[in-house]
């Protein structure tokens, strides 16, 4: 997995993953699969909220 | 009067309005001077004044669906700037004005400037919903164009503080005001743009003067805000102040502290949505493996050993039970099915007329009616008696009571 996740993909796939694991097809081995990505990615997201400070830059024109 | 060309009044003054009508330069005007006898009928809800300077005076018509959106009351003596078509009602011959928008004199030509605008960009569609960008949910670089130095920035570095400090904010400084503000705007715009690339772009500034506010009512940032790749939010002063900018960008915000809610996702909710949602596949992780170690633990349990026995025991009792019982069922279904069968042919055998003349059976009739007994019949009758195959004609000689005595 990407380290640099954006929120807006992480959250895309978080939704699949929502998805995938409550239709009820999907084998055991799947779904322990997504339930691991799931987790990883949810705790990847909340570490990155945890963490995050604002950042401000100032780029002065020309 | 023969031969003169004679006209009715109607026809004159439908004339004269069809005239008037038809000059473009009398449409869309804008009319300088002071309001007299105005009224606003109170069950139309249209405007009647007239306008005059010192030289002429014409009378004027609002109609409700425009008067309803000024946001002053217009009285008596106010120096006013009217938009309106010229016409003439005709009922009186009378040229009058329709007026689309009132604004008081005061404010002056910048306010005039500033509505020619507005419609010159509304006309050409740069308002148009249609083109309006959407917002990114979660952005991770926010550009902002406003004075480093105003109250704009600080509001907009404590909103996202507080609400989304996974951002980064990148400001570019201009000057907000000033004859120099437009095309720092404009540069600071373009370097965002093509060059910092945020998923969203606040401009705007803190509350002034209408005339501190005019840079964002330069016609060439419209354009450049319009043509922007990334989702701009305006926010230029108060809530109650309009630029041009507000109408071109994607979004308008009522303040900066505004644009800055609107731009940002709230980072508790967002935690809270993440905690819910592991909460959730958890769950549905656990049922899963409940219901397959469940269906596991019905082979091989390690507890009871003799578990698969008696789990294949009980499964075997009620194979049985179930066989037997179908045997059963069958069983009976034939026996009844058998039963329903026989009776039916027997109903059938009865009602076959030739069984009426089975060999070791005749039908006997006295006067064309069968005879059953014995006691109707004398010694003397004629009987008719039906064989299968044929018919005696008999004279009875002799009879004996009781029963057969073969």
């Amino acid at each position: 997995m990407k380290k640099e996740i954006k929120f807006e993909e992480a959250l895309e796939r978080l939704a699949e993953i929502n998805e995938k694991l409550e239709s009820e097809e999907i084998s055991l081995d799947d779904s322990i699969k997504l339930f691991k990505e799931g987790l990883e990615l949810s705790k990847l997201c909340q570490k990155k909220l945890d963490e995050a400070k604002l950042e401000i830059e100032k780029i002065v024109i020309d | 009067m023969a031969g003169f060309n004679i006209l009715t009044v109607t026809q004159i003054t439908a004339y004269l309005k069809s005239y008037i009508d038809e000059n473009k330069k009398l449409s869309g005007i804008y009319i300088k001077g002071e309001i007299t006898d105005f009224k606003a009928n109170f069950y139309s809800g249209h405007y009647y004044f007239s306008l005059k300077d010192s030289g002429a005076e014409i009378n004027c018509v609002m109609f409700r669906s425009y008067a309803e959106r000024i946001r002053f009351m217009p009285e008596n003596g106010m120096s006013v700037i009217v938009r309106c078509d010229l016409s003439v009602y005709q009922k009186a011959c009378s040229c009058q004005l329709y007026v689309y928008d009132i604004q008081p004199e005061g404010l002056g030509a910048k306010h005039l400037a500033f509505e020619q605008l507005k419609a010159k960009l509304e006309a050409e569609g740069l308002f148009d919903e249609k083109y309006k960008k959407t917002l990114p949910q979660y952005p991770e670089k926010i550009g902002v164009i406003t004075s480093g130095s105003g109250a704009a920035i600080q509001d907009i570095i404590n909103v996202l503080t507080r609400r989304w400090p996974v951002a980064k904010i990148v400001l570019t400084p201009v000057s907000v005001q000033g004859e120099d503000s437009p095309k720092q705007l404009i540069s600071a715009l373009r370097k965002q743009d093509s060059v910092i690339k945020p998923d969203v772009i606040i401009i705007g500034r803190g509350g002034g003067s209408s005339e501190d506010l005019s840079a964002f009512n330069d016609e060439t940032l419209a354009r450049e805000i319009f043509a922007c790749k990334t989702p701009v939010i305006s926010a230029v002063g108060h809530e109650t102040d309009f630029s041009i900018c507000d109408f071109v960008s994607d979004l308008r915000a009522p303040t900066p502290s505004a644009a800055a809610e609107i731009s940002s996702p709230d980072i508790n909710a967002l935690r809270q949505s993440f905690d819910d949602n592991i909460g959730w596949m958890r769950d549905y992780i656990e049922r899963k493996c409940d219901k397959y170690a469940d269906l596991l633990s019905k082979f091989t349990s390690v507890k009871s050993k003799n578990f698969t026995d008696n789990f294949l025991l009980k499964y075997q009792n009620q194979l049985d039970f179930i066989s037997e019982k179908r045997e059963f069922l069958f069983k009976n279904l034939l026996l009844s099915k058998e039963s329903k069968f026989s009776l039916a042919l027997a109903k059938l055998d009865y009602n076959n007329p030739a069984k009426i003349f089975s060999k070791s059976v005749c039908r006997i009739e006295k006067d064309k009616k069968e005879v059953v007994s014995a006691k109707k019949v004398f010694p003397g009758d004629s009987i008719k008696i039906y064989f299968s195959d044929g018919v005696l004609k008999a004279t009875v000689t002799e009879k004996e009571e009781g029963g057969p005595s073969f």
